[in-house]
């Protein structure tokens, strides 16, 4: 049927979130802890992990990176979710069923920096730039999944 | 959306600008009063005053105004057709001028806000759809405010002080049917479907 096509067609957004959080191993995230000031993509990736999981980000801010403007990100609050031992099995284990429209639509200010993709997170911080994929990944479900399921309603 | 480059940043962006060039660039092509979404989210300089532009909008189906620094709801005369008015991530303190669109609203989307009182709601008798997590909502006689809304069906609190306080005592099942015995009809609570069960034991309480 159509659902089920279009569902599948999902699914390559679900085994990329599934492989960036296989990517990152808890030693990273140890050793991204005993970074005072991580790079700045980083802070703006954990920002959307943030809001994904409707946890407190800053009032929006504004900085020049490299000559584009892109939103600042509130890193306490990210060392804060960091200390959680369970913290990337919650990321496995993430519901992404319960993600709505209004958190997409606050996640895509980030999107749209130039440098807010694998690539240029993996060069400022190694394996933890998977989170960046994740986020995506996440968003692209809920707006595949939007359309399936009226059709499966029926 | 396309990034900003540093240089094209000036101080304040008044709504006004940020709608033309909104209307120059993503939405070119269509007028004013036919556009039915209109995003002005995540705006470098952010928006801090909505003004009367927008009531040029009367097709406009859901005004994205999102993580802007707006510090009131400004006047929302002449959106007509509005459904989906999203805020979320800005800095309001109450709720105020819905009147205008109270009739048609069915979304109201007001995350990241510092919104302690929900004193207004009740006149958007049609609304669906209230996300107001991370505000600061703390009293129970906020949600009963809710109970004046009889289509709300997807109600998210997550991260105000009221939540808080019951998920540090290990309690949101026993806050989910708090919320439910006020919000009866609701079918969805913080993202999670309501359950038949949550439902028959909140009738109950």
């Amino acid at each position: 049927s159509d659902a089920e096509e279009d569902l599948a067609s999902a699914k390559p957004a679900l085994d990329a979130a599934l492989a960036a959080l296989n990517s990152i191993t808890p030693k990273d995230i140890t050793s991204l802890k005993a970074l005072r000031n991580p790079p700045d993509v980083i802070k703006r990736i954990f920002d959307c992990v943030l809001l994904l999981r409707h946890l407190p980000v800053s009032k929006a801010t504004w900085q020049d990176v490299k000559g584009a403007m892109v939103l600042a990100g509130a890193y306490e609050e990210a060392v804060k979710m960091m200390g959680d031992m369970n913290f990337l099995q919650s990321l496995v284990n993430f519901p992404k069923e319960a993600i709505n429209d209004e958190t997409v639509e606050l996640l895509g200010p980030y999107f749209a920096a130039p440098d807010f993709n694998f690539e240029a997170a993996k060069k400022a911080s190694g394996n933890v730039a998977g989170l960046c994929n994740w986020a995506k990944s996440m968003c692209k479900y809920h707006e595949v999944a939007k359309e399936v399921e009226p059709k499966i309603e029926k | 959306m396309p990034a900003v480059k540093a240089n094209a940043a000036a101080k304040a962006a008044p709504c006004k600008q940020a709608l033309a060039k909104w209307l120059a660039g993503p939405g070119a092509g269509v007028e004013a009063g036919m556009a039915e979404k209109v995003e002005l989210t995540g705006l470098c300089p952010p928006i801090e005053k909505m003004d009367s532009s927008l009531a040029a909008l009367c097709a406009c189906r859901h005004l994205a105004l999102s993580t802007n620094n707006i510090d009131k709801i400004g006047s929302l005369a002449g959106l007509e057709s509005l459904q989906i008015l999203s805020l979320g991530r800005n800095c309001l303190k109450k709720l105020e001028n819905l009147e205008a669109v109270a009739g048609t609203l069915r979304e109201l989307w007001l995350s990241y806000n510092q919104i302690d009182r929900l004193a207004g709601i009740e006149k958007c008798s049609q609304l669906r759809v209230l996300y107001a997590s991370n505000n600061r909502i703390k009293e129970w006689s906020e949600v009963d405010r809710l109970s004046a809304l009889p289509e709300l069906e997807d109600l998210l609190l997550v991260g105000n002080p009221l939540y808080n306080e019951w998920k540090d005592n290990s309690a949101l099942p026993q806050y989910r049917l708090e919320v439910l015995k006020r919000v009866p009809g609701l079918k969805k609570l913080d993202g999670l479907p309501v359950d038949v069960e949550e439902r028959e034991a909140a009738a109950k309480k």
